[in-house]
Protein backbone atom coordinates (compact mmCIF):
# COMPACT_ATOMS: atom_id res chain seq x y z
CA UNK A 1 0.00 0.00 0.00
CA UNK A 2 1.66 3.39 -1.52
CA UNK A 3 1.94 6.02 1.80
CA UNK A 4 0.47 9.30 2.05
CA UNK A 5 3.04 11.93 1.72
CA UNK A 6 2.62 13.75 4.56
CA UNK A 7 4.84 17.12 4.29
CA UNK A 8 2.93 18.68 1.16
CA UNK A 9 -0.07 17.81 3.33
CA UNK A 10 0.86 19.37 6.12
CA UNK A 11 2.15 22.77 4.43
CA UNK A 12 -1.23 23.45 3.10
CA UNK A 13 -3.18 22.85 6.29
CA UNK A 14 -0.14 25.39 7.74
CA UNK A 15 -1.05 27.55 4.91
CA UNK A 16 -4.55 27.68 5.74
CA UNK A 17 -4.22 28.13 9.06
CA UNK A 18 -1.74 31.21 7.60
CA UNK A 19 -5.34 32.73 6.08
CA UNK A 20 -7.09 32.24 9.67
CA UNK A 21 -7.56 35.93 10.51
CA UNK A 22 -6.22 37.32 14.17
CA UNK A 23 -9.55 37.96 16.46
CA UNK A 24 -10.75 41.32 16.66
CA UNK A 25 -10.97 41.31 20.51
CA UNK A 26 -7.30 40.03 20.69
CA UNK A 27 -6.54 43.58 19.89
CA UNK A 28 -8.47 44.99 22.71
CA UNK A 29 -7.40 42.89 25.11
CA UNK A 30 -3.30 43.57 24.14
CA UNK A 31 -4.08 47.27 24.51
CA UNK A 32 -5.44 47.44 28.18
CA UNK A 33 -3.04 44.54 29.32
CA UNK A 34 -1.07 46.95 27.75
CA UNK A 35 -2.63 50.20 29.53
CA UNK A 36 -2.49 48.40 32.45
CA UNK A 37 1.21 47.67 32.29
CA UNK A 38 1.81 51.43 31.15
CA UNK A 39 0.05 52.00 34.48
CA UNK A 40 1.91 49.93 36.89
CA UNK A 41 5.60 50.47 35.43
CA UNK A 42 8.81 48.98 36.28
CA UNK A 43 6.75 48.95 39.65
CA UNK A 44 4.72 46.47 39.33
CA UNK A 45 7.67 44.52 37.97
CA UNK A 46 9.52 45.59 41.10
CA UNK A 47 6.19 44.00 43.10
CA UNK A 48 6.60 40.81 41.57
CA UNK A 49 10.12 40.09 42.05
CA UNK A 50 9.53 41.09 45.47
CA UNK A 51 7.08 38.83 46.17
CA UNK A 52 9.22 35.85 44.86
CA UNK A 53 11.80 37.12 46.48
CA UNK A 54 9.51 37.12 49.71
CA UNK A 55 8.10 33.63 49.05
CA UNK A 56 11.61 32.48 48.23
CA UNK A 57 12.87 33.47 51.58
CA UNK A 58 9.63 32.14 53.34
CA UNK A 59 10.53 28.81 51.60
CA UNK A 60 14.05 28.58 52.43
CA UNK A 61 13.21 29.78 56.64
CA UNK A 62 10.85 27.22 56.48
CA UNK A 63 13.67 24.59 55.34
CA UNK A 64 15.59 25.73 57.48
CA UNK A 65 13.44 25.89 60.45
CA UNK A 66 12.30 21.98 59.63
CA UNK A 67 15.99 20.90 59.56
CA UNK A 68 16.75 22.63 63.07
CA UNK A 69 13.57 20.55 64.34
CA UNK A 70 14.34 17.69 62.07
CA UNK A 71 18.04 17.22 64.14
CA UNK A 72 17.32 18.94 67.84
CA UNK A 73 14.14 17.14 68.28
CA UNK A 74 13.73 13.57 66.41
CA UNK A 75 11.27 12.38 68.90
CA UNK A 76 8.28 12.71 71.02
CA UNK A 77 10.56 11.00 73.70
CA UNK A 78 13.43 13.20 73.03
CA UNK A 79 13.19 16.70 75.02
CA UNK A 80 15.76 19.31 75.03
CA UNK A 81 16.57 22.62 77.11
CA UNK A 82 19.34 24.27 75.55
CA UNK A 83 22.71 21.58 75.61
CA UNK A 84 21.06 19.23 77.98
CA UNK A 85 18.96 16.33 76.16
CA UNK A 86 16.79 14.02 78.19
CA UNK A 87 15.45 10.66 77.01
CA UNK A 88 12.72 8.53 78.09
CA UNK A 89 13.47 4.62 78.42
CA UNK A 90 12.62 2.79 75.07
CA UNK A 91 13.38 5.73 73.12
CA UNK A 92 15.36 5.45 69.87
CA UNK A 93 16.65 8.82 68.62
CA UNK A 94 18.26 9.06 65.34
CA UNK A 95 20.88 11.71 64.35
CA UNK A 96 23.36 12.58 61.84
CA UNK A 97 25.76 9.55 62.23
CA UNK A 98 24.40 8.44 65.52
CA UNK A 99 21.41 6.23 66.64
CA UNK A 100 20.97 6.32 70.32
CA UNK A 101 18.29 3.51 71.94
CA UNK A 102 17.64 4.02 75.36
CA UNK A 103 16.48 1.09 78.20
CA UNK A 104 15.97 3.62 80.99
CA UNK A 105 15.88 7.32 81.09
CA UNK A 106 18.81 9.11 80.02
CA UNK A 107 20.65 12.46 80.27
CA UNK A 108 22.75 13.83 77.65
CA UNK A 109 25.07 16.84 77.14
CA UNK A 110 25.88 17.89 73.55
CA UNK A 111 29.61 18.84 73.68
CA UNK A 112 31.91 20.15 70.19
CA UNK A 113 32.17 17.01 68.56
CA UNK A 114 29.91 14.77 70.57
CA UNK A 115 27.87 14.25 74.04
CA UNK A 116 28.70 13.95 77.54
CA UNK A 117 26.70 11.04 78.77
CA UNK A 118 25.33 12.29 82.47
CA UNK A 119 23.32 8.80 83.42
CA UNK A 120 21.19 6.00 82.34
CA UNK A 121 21.52 2.92 80.09
CA UNK A 122 21.97 3.55 76.22
CA UNK A 123 23.08 1.46 73.28
CA UNK A 124 24.73 3.94 70.80
CA UNK A 125 25.16 2.85 66.98
CA UNK A 126 27.22 5.17 64.88
CA UNK A 127 27.91 4.62 61.59
CA UNK A 128 31.37 4.98 59.87
CA UNK A 129 32.88 8.63 59.86
CA UNK A 130 34.60 9.53 56.89
CA UNK A 131 38.10 9.46 56.54
CA UNK A 132 40.00 12.03 57.64
CA UNK A 133 36.74 13.64 59.80
CA UNK A 134 37.28 13.71 63.70
CA UNK A 135 35.64 10.67 65.71
CA UNK A 136 32.50 11.17 67.55
CA UNK A 137 33.39 11.85 71.69
CA UNK A 138 31.04 10.62 74.13
CA UNK A 139 32.21 11.13 77.37
CA UNK A 140 32.24 9.41 80.40
CA UNK A 141 32.52 9.51 83.93
CA UNK A 142 35.43 7.08 83.36
CA UNK A 143 36.94 8.81 80.46
CA UNK A 144 35.89 9.79 77.02
CA UNK A 145 35.06 6.96 74.26
CA UNK A 146 36.20 8.00 70.84
CA UNK A 147 34.33 6.17 67.92
CA UNK A 148 34.48 6.19 64.36
CA UNK A 149 31.86 3.50 63.54
CA UNK A 150 30.27 0.48 66.08
CA UNK A 151 27.78 -0.46 68.34
CA UNK A 152 28.48 0.03 71.61
CA UNK A 153 26.08 0.19 75.10
CA UNK A 154 27.13 2.46 77.99
CA UNK A 155 25.83 2.36 81.78
CA UNK A 156 26.29 5.13 83.75
CA UNK A 157 25.54 5.45 86.79
CA UNK A 158 26.63 7.73 89.82
CA UNK A 159 28.75 5.22 91.07
CA UNK A 160 30.83 4.21 87.76
CA UNK A 161 29.51 2.76 84.80
CA UNK A 162 30.31 0.29 82.11
CA UNK A 163 31.01 -0.10 78.19
CA UNK A 164 29.87 -3.09 76.53
CA UNK A 165 31.34 -3.27 73.05
CA UNK A 166 29.44 -5.16 70.22
CA UNK A 167 31.34 -4.48 67.45
CA UNK A 168 34.10 -2.92 65.97
CA UNK A 169 36.91 -0.89 68.07
CA UNK A 170 36.53 1.91 70.41
CA UNK A 171 39.37 3.77 72.10
CA UNK A 172 39.10 4.54 75.37
CA UNK A 173 40.94 7.77 77.06
CA UNK A 174 41.16 7.96 80.43
CA UNK A 175 41.15 11.62 82.45
CA UNK A 176 45.17 11.50 82.30
CA UNK A 177 44.94 11.45 78.69
CA UNK A 178 46.83 7.70 78.09
CA UNK A 179 44.54 6.02 75.41
CA UNK A 180 43.73 2.15 75.11
CA UNK A 181 41.48 0.13 72.55
CA UNK A 182 38.52 -1.74 73.20
CA UNK A 183 37.48 -4.77 71.27
CA UNK A 184 34.62 -6.15 70.23
CA UNK A 185 33.07 -8.64 73.02
CA UNK A 186 34.88 -6.99 75.24
CA UNK A 187 33.35 -5.14 78.78
CA UNK A 188 34.83 -1.96 80.74
CA UNK A 189 33.97 -1.06 83.59
CA UNK A 190 35.00 1.84 86.24
CA UNK A 191 34.19 3.17 89.84
CA UNK A 192 34.52 6.76 90.02
CA UNK A 193 38.11 7.63 91.12
CA UNK A 194 37.32 8.89 94.70
CA UNK A 195 33.93 6.18 94.74
CA UNK A 196 33.43 4.27 98.06
CA UNK A 197 30.89 1.90 96.29
CA UNK A 198 30.33 -1.32 97.17
CA UNK A 199 30.27 -2.46 93.23
CA UNK A 200 33.65 -0.86 92.36
CA UNK A 201 35.79 -1.59 90.05
CA UNK A 202 36.14 -5.27 89.28
CA UNK A 203 33.52 -6.35 92.02
CA UNK A 204 31.27 -7.76 89.62
CA UNK A 205 33.80 -9.71 87.18
CA UNK A 206 36.59 -10.74 89.76
CA UNK A 207 38.00 -13.63 87.76
CA UNK A 208 37.27 -12.59 84.47
CA UNK A 209 39.42 -10.32 83.37
CA UNK A 210 41.62 -11.59 80.88
CA UNK A 211 43.00 -8.10 79.57
CA UNK A 212 43.44 -4.80 81.32
CA UNK A 213 43.46 -2.34 78.83
CA UNK A 214 46.24 0.57 78.49
CA UNK A 215 49.09 -1.24 79.01
CA UNK A 216 50.76 -4.70 79.22
CA UNK A 217 50.84 -7.54 81.90
CA UNK A 218 54.28 -6.65 82.69
CA UNK A 219 54.30 -4.72 85.98
CA UNK A 220 55.46 -1.47 86.21
CA UNK A 221 54.12 0.23 82.84
CA UNK A 222 52.72 3.65 83.42
CA UNK A 223 49.33 2.66 82.54
CA UNK A 224 48.63 -0.07 84.84
CA UNK A 225 48.42 2.80 87.27
CA UNK A 226 46.22 4.80 85.59
CA UNK A 227 44.57 2.29 85.63
CA UNK A 228 44.43 1.69 89.32
CA UNK A 229 43.75 5.06 89.57
CA UNK A 230 39.97 4.91 87.85
CA UNK A 231 39.63 1.56 88.40
CA UNK A 232 39.32 0.21 84.82
CA UNK A 233 38.91 -3.22 84.50
CA UNK A 234 38.07 -5.07 80.96
CA UNK A 235 36.63 -8.68 80.76
CA UNK A 236 35.51 -10.50 77.97
CA UNK A 237 32.37 -11.14 76.52
CA UNK A 238 32.46 -14.56 77.10
CA UNK A 239 30.27 -14.68 80.63
CA UNK A 240 30.03 -10.86 80.44
CA UNK A 241 27.42 -9.21 77.99
CA UNK A 242 24.19 -9.84 76.91
CA UNK A 243 23.63 -12.15 74.36
CA UNK A 244 21.12 -10.93 72.82
CA UNK A 245 22.88 -7.08 72.44
CA UNK A 246 25.35 -9.23 70.47
CA UNK A 247 25.59 -8.99 67.03
CA UNK A 248 26.52 -11.77 64.57
CA UNK A 249 27.96 -9.65 61.65
CA UNK A 250 30.63 -7.49 62.20
CA UNK A 251 31.28 -5.31 59.95
CA UNK A 252 33.75 -3.13 60.83
CA UNK A 253 36.39 -5.62 62.16
CA UNK A 254 36.14 -9.20 61.43
CA UNK A 255 36.78 -10.03 64.93
CA UNK A 256 34.44 -12.60 66.35
CA UNK A 257 33.65 -11.22 70.33
CA UNK A 258 35.35 -12.82 72.92
CA UNK A 259 38.32 -14.02 70.89
CA UNK A 260 41.27 -12.27 71.24
CA UNK A 261 41.92 -10.83 67.70
CA UNK A 262 44.99 -12.57 65.46
CA UNK A 263 48.14 -10.77 64.33
CA UNK A 264 46.92 -10.96 60.99
CA UNK A 265 43.72 -8.94 62.05
CA UNK A 266 45.44 -6.15 64.16
CA UNK A 267 48.27 -5.59 61.41
CA UNK A 268 45.28 -5.25 58.87
CA UNK A 269 44.30 -2.54 61.10
CA UNK A 270 47.75 -1.15 62.10
CA UNK A 271 48.10 -1.20 58.28
CA UNK A 272 45.19 1.22 57.41
CA UNK A 273 45.92 3.61 60.31
CA UNK A 274 49.65 4.15 58.42
CA UNK A 275 48.08 4.71 55.14
CA UNK A 276 46.18 7.63 56.71
CA UNK A 277 48.92 9.42 57.81
CA UNK A 278 48.75 11.90 55.30
CA UNK A 279 45.78 13.54 56.26
CA UNK A 280 45.72 12.88 59.81
CA UNK A 281 46.31 14.87 62.20
CA UNK A 282 49.74 13.55 64.07
CA UNK A 283 48.67 13.55 67.44
CA UNK A 284 45.66 12.21 66.52
CA UNK A 285 47.54 9.71 64.40
CA UNK A 286 50.12 8.77 67.12
CA UNK A 287 47.23 7.95 69.73
CA UNK A 288 45.24 5.55 67.11
CA UNK A 289 48.23 4.02 65.76
CA UNK A 290 50.34 3.42 68.85
CA UNK A 291 48.09 0.86 70.97
CA UNK A 292 47.41 -0.62 67.50
CA UNK A 293 51.32 -1.10 66.85
CA UNK A 294 51.48 -1.95 70.95
CA UNK A 295 48.82 -4.69 70.52
CA UNK A 296 50.05 -5.86 67.27
CA UNK A 297 53.60 -6.55 68.87
CA UNK A 298 51.99 -8.34 72.04
CA UNK A 299 49.95 -10.56 69.16
CA UNK A 300 53.16 -11.58 67.30
CA UNK A 301 54.60 -12.77 70.70
CA UNK A 302 51.45 -14.28 71.63
CA UNK A 303 51.34 -16.55 68.40
CA UNK A 304 54.79 -17.32 68.84
CA UNK A 305 56.34 -15.14 65.86
CA UNK A 306 60.06 -15.36 65.15
CA UNK A 307 62.20 -13.07 67.68
CA UNK A 308 63.68 -11.14 65.02
CA UNK A 309 60.21 -9.70 63.55
CA UNK A 310 59.53 -9.07 67.54
CA UNK A 311 62.42 -7.58 68.40
CA UNK A 312 62.13 -5.45 65.24
CA UNK A 313 58.71 -4.43 65.33
CA UNK A 314 59.13 -3.36 69.25
CA UNK A 315 62.45 -1.64 67.86
CA UNK A 316 60.23 -0.05 64.83
CA UNK A 317 57.41 1.10 67.90
CA UNK A 318 60.30 2.66 70.25
CA UNK A 319 61.55 4.77 67.29
CA UNK A 320 58.14 6.22 65.71
CA UNK A 321 56.82 6.84 69.45
CA UNK A 322 60.05 7.86 71.60
CA UNK A 323 57.57 9.41 73.87
CA UNK A 324 54.88 6.30 74.03
CA UNK A 325 53.03 5.32 77.36
CA UNK A 326 54.07 1.84 76.34
CA UNK A 327 58.06 2.59 76.31
CA UNK A 328 58.89 0.87 79.96
CA UNK A 329 56.95 -1.96 78.84
CA UNK A 330 58.31 -2.26 75.37
CA UNK A 331 62.40 -2.00 76.79
CA UNK A 332 61.80 -4.64 79.37
CA UNK A 333 60.54 -6.84 76.68
CA UNK A 334 63.40 -6.42 74.71
CA UNK A 335 65.64 -7.42 77.37
CA UNK A 336 63.08 -10.34 78.37
CA UNK A 337 63.73 -11.07 74.19
CA UNK A 338 67.21 -10.50 74.66
CA UNK A 339 66.66 -8.19 71.12
CA UNK A 340 69.90 -6.50 69.96
CA UNK A 341 69.86 -3.22 71.27
CA UNK A 342 69.74 -0.29 68.67
CA UNK A 343 70.74 3.10 68.64
CA UNK A 344 68.12 5.70 69.97
CA UNK B 1 12.56 62.68 28.47
CA UNK B 2 10.65 61.93 31.38
CA UNK B 3 9.69 58.47 32.67
CA UNK B 4 5.95 58.82 31.60
CA UNK B 5 6.64 59.85 28.30
CA UNK B 6 8.91 56.76 28.11
CA UNK B 7 6.26 54.44 28.95
CA UNK B 8 3.77 56.22 26.34
CA UNK B 9 6.19 55.88 23.41
CA UNK B 10 7.19 52.27 24.42
CA UNK B 11 2.69 51.47 24.71
CA UNK B 12 2.63 53.06 20.96
CA UNK B 13 5.30 51.14 20.03
CA UNK B 14 4.35 47.64 21.19
CA UNK B 15 0.93 48.28 19.11
CA UNK B 16 2.37 49.60 16.17
CA UNK B 17 4.46 46.28 16.59
CA UNK B 18 0.89 44.49 17.05
CA UNK B 19 -0.51 45.56 14.08
CA UNK B 20 3.08 44.28 11.82
CA UNK B 21 3.51 41.04 13.93
CA UNK B 22 0.18 39.93 14.59
CA UNK B 23 -0.87 38.02 12.13
CA UNK B 24 2.89 35.90 12.15
CA UNK B 25 2.60 35.19 16.13
CA UNK B 26 -1.10 34.58 15.92
CA UNK B 27 -0.45 31.62 12.93
CA UNK B 28 2.65 30.36 15.02
CA UNK B 29 0.32 29.73 18.06
CA UNK B 30 -2.75 28.45 16.48
CA UNK B 31 -0.54 26.05 14.42
CA UNK B 32 1.13 24.64 17.51
CA UNK B 33 -1.92 25.16 19.36
CA UNK B 34 -3.92 22.24 17.24
CA UNK B 35 -6.12 25.01 15.89
CA UNK B 36 -7.42 25.89 19.05
CA UNK B 37 -8.11 29.76 18.33
CA UNK B 38 -8.72 30.85 21.81
CA UNK B 39 -5.48 29.36 22.79
CA UNK B 40 -3.31 31.07 20.21
CA UNK B 41 -5.29 34.48 21.40
CA UNK B 42 -3.91 33.78 24.70
CA UNK B 43 0.27 33.33 23.71
CA UNK B 44 -0.44 35.97 21.24
CA UNK B 45 -1.50 38.71 23.94
CA UNK B 46 1.17 36.93 26.69
CA UNK B 47 3.97 37.67 23.90
CA UNK B 48 3.09 41.16 22.97
CA UNK B 49 2.79 42.52 26.72
CA UNK B 50 6.31 40.26 27.34
CA UNK B 51 7.54 42.69 24.65
CA UNK B 52 6.45 45.50 26.53
CA UNK B 53 8.59 44.77 29.46
CA UNK B 54 11.85 43.65 27.14
CA UNK B 55 11.46 46.57 24.21
CA UNK B 56 13.93 48.78 25.78
CA UNK B 57 16.27 46.25 25.92
CA UNK B 58 16.01 44.60 22.04
CA UNK B 59 19.24 45.75 20.20
CA UNK B 60 17.45 45.86 17.18
CA UNK B 61 13.84 46.46 16.36
CA UNK B 62 14.16 45.17 12.80
CA UNK B 63 15.13 41.86 13.61
CA UNK B 64 12.04 41.36 15.76
CA UNK B 65 10.11 38.89 13.42
CA UNK B 66 13.29 36.58 14.64
CA UNK B 67 12.85 37.82 18.13
CA UNK B 68 9.15 37.15 17.74
CA UNK B 69 9.16 33.90 16.71
CA UNK B 70 11.72 32.42 18.98
CA UNK B 71 9.68 34.02 21.84
CA UNK B 72 6.23 32.68 20.15
CA UNK B 73 7.63 28.80 19.64
CA UNK B 74 9.42 28.37 23.22
CA UNK B 75 6.12 29.99 24.98
CA UNK B 76 3.90 27.69 22.70
CA UNK B 77 6.35 24.90 23.93
CA UNK B 78 5.82 25.54 27.47
CA UNK B 79 2.47 25.53 27.25
CA UNK B 80 2.11 22.59 25.53
CA UNK B 81 4.07 21.25 28.44
CA UNK B 82 2.63 22.33 30.97
CA UNK B 83 -0.59 21.25 29.48
CA UNK B 84 0.38 17.72 29.13
CA UNK B 85 1.38 17.56 32.34
CA UNK B 86 -2.88 18.19 32.94
CA UNK B 87 -3.71 16.03 30.18
CA UNK B 88 -2.01 13.12 32.01
CA UNK B 89 -5.22 10.65 32.75
CA UNK B 90 -4.76 10.76 36.58
CA UNK B 91 -4.90 14.27 36.58
CA UNK B 92 -8.06 14.42 34.39
CA UNK B 93 -9.25 11.52 36.75
CA UNK B 94 -8.50 13.32 40.03
CA UNK B 95 -9.36 17.08 38.34
CA UNK B 96 -12.38 15.41 36.52
CA UNK B 97 -11.37 17.57 33.94
CA UNK B 98 -12.49 17.40 30.33
CA UNK B 99 -10.98 16.68 27.16
CA UNK B 100 -8.34 19.68 26.33
CA UNK B 101 -9.24 19.25 22.98
CA UNK B 102 -12.65 21.02 23.51
CA UNK B 103 -11.16 24.69 21.57
CA UNK B 104 -10.13 22.91 18.37
CA UNK B 105 -12.95 24.03 15.50
CA UNK B 106 -11.80 22.73 11.86
CA UNK B 107 -14.05 24.80 10.09
CA UNK B 108 -13.08 27.99 11.88
CA UNK B 109 -9.38 27.11 10.90
CA UNK B 110 -10.13 26.23 7.22
CA UNK B 111 -8.65 22.32 7.66
CA UNK B 112 -11.72 20.88 7.77
CA UNK B 113 -11.20 18.73 4.25
CA UNK B 114 -10.13 15.24 5.51
CA UNK B 115 -6.57 14.57 3.97
CA UNK B 116 -5.24 18.21 5.19
CA UNK B 117 -7.06 17.27 8.73
CA UNK B 118 -5.89 13.96 8.83
CA UNK B 119 -1.95 15.20 8.54
CA UNK B 120 -2.78 18.10 11.01
CA UNK B 121 -4.01 15.45 13.08
CA UNK B 122 -0.88 13.15 12.62
CA UNK B 123 1.29 15.85 13.47
CA UNK B 124 -0.64 16.71 17.02
CA UNK B 125 -0.40 13.26 18.34
CA UNK B 126 3.45 14.18 18.62
CA UNK B 127 5.18 15.40 21.73
CA UNK B 128 5.37 18.98 22.16
CA UNK B 129 9.00 18.74 21.63
CA UNK B 130 8.64 16.47 18.75
CA UNK B 131 5.68 18.83 17.29
CA UNK B 132 7.41 22.19 17.74
CA UNK B 133 10.31 20.66 16.38
CA UNK B 134 9.24 19.06 13.67
CA UNK B 135 7.13 21.62 12.56
CA UNK B 136 10.40 24.25 12.57
CA UNK B 137 12.45 21.61 10.13
CA UNK B 138 9.72 20.80 7.77
CA UNK B 139 7.60 23.85 7.37
CA UNK B 140 9.49 26.51 8.39
CA UNK B 141 12.92 25.28 6.74
CA UNK B 142 15.21 25.66 9.92
CA UNK B 143 18.55 23.49 9.77
CA UNK B 144 18.91 21.59 12.88
CA UNK B 145 21.67 24.04 14.53
CA UNK B 146 19.33 27.41 13.81
CA UNK B 147 16.51 25.18 16.00
CA UNK B 148 18.96 24.14 18.91
CA UNK B 149 19.70 27.53 18.76
CA UNK B 150 15.86 28.84 19.11
CA UNK B 151 14.64 26.07 21.89
CA UNK B 152 18.22 25.94 23.46
CA UNK B 153 18.55 22.61 22.84
CA UNK B 154 21.78 20.58 21.88
CA UNK B 155 21.63 19.99 18.01
CA UNK B 156 22.05 15.85 18.97
CA UNK B 157 19.01 16.18 20.49
CA UNK B 158 17.11 17.95 18.05
CA UNK B 159 18.06 15.18 15.81
CA UNK B 160 16.76 12.54 18.42
CA UNK B 161 13.60 14.57 18.14
CA UNK B 162 13.45 14.65 14.38
CA UNK B 163 14.00 11.15 13.89
CA UNK B 164 11.41 10.11 17.00
CA UNK B 165 8.77 11.80 15.07
CA UNK B 166 8.93 10.47 12.01
CA UNK B 167 9.10 7.11 13.01
CA UNK B 168 5.93 8.03 14.95
CA UNK B 169 4.43 9.55 11.98
CA UNK B 170 5.85 6.63 9.67
CA UNK B 171 4.11 4.20 12.30
CA UNK B 172 0.71 6.30 11.87
CA UNK B 173 1.24 5.21 8.28
CA UNK B 174 2.61 8.48 7.00
CA UNK B 175 5.44 8.95 4.28
CA UNK B 176 7.76 11.46 5.77
CA UNK B 177 10.33 11.89 3.76
CA UNK B 178 14.44 11.49 4.70
CA UNK B 179 14.64 15.59 5.19
CA UNK B 180 15.95 15.45 8.91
Amino acid sequence: MKRELLIPLLRRADANINSVPVPAALENRVRESLARAQARGSAGRQRRLNLVFAIATTAVALLAALAIEHRTSRSACMSVNQELMSLEGGCTVDLPQLRIETTGEVHLRQTGNGFEMLDGSALFAVTPVPAGHPPLRIRVSGGTIEVIGTRFRVHERKTGGTIELMEGTIRFIFPDGKVSVLHAGETLRWGVPDGSDSQGPGAARTGESDRAIGGPPAAGSSSESSIDRVGIEVSSADGGTNDSDRVTDVTLENIEPGRVPPAADIRRRFDALGREESYTEAEQLRLQLEPVSFELGEAYEREHAPTGRICAHWRWHLQRFPSGIYNGSIRAKLTHLHCPSVDP
Amino acid sequence: MSAPSDRLDRAEVIERLYEQHKQAVFTLALRYGRGDIGWAEDVTHDVFVDLFDVIDRLADTDDLGRWLYRVTTNRCLNKLKRQQWWERPLVRFVLRSTSPAAGFDPEAVTIARGDLRNAFDAVNQLTPKERVVFYMRHIDGFDQSAIARTLGFSKGYVSKLLKRAQHALERQGWEVGDET
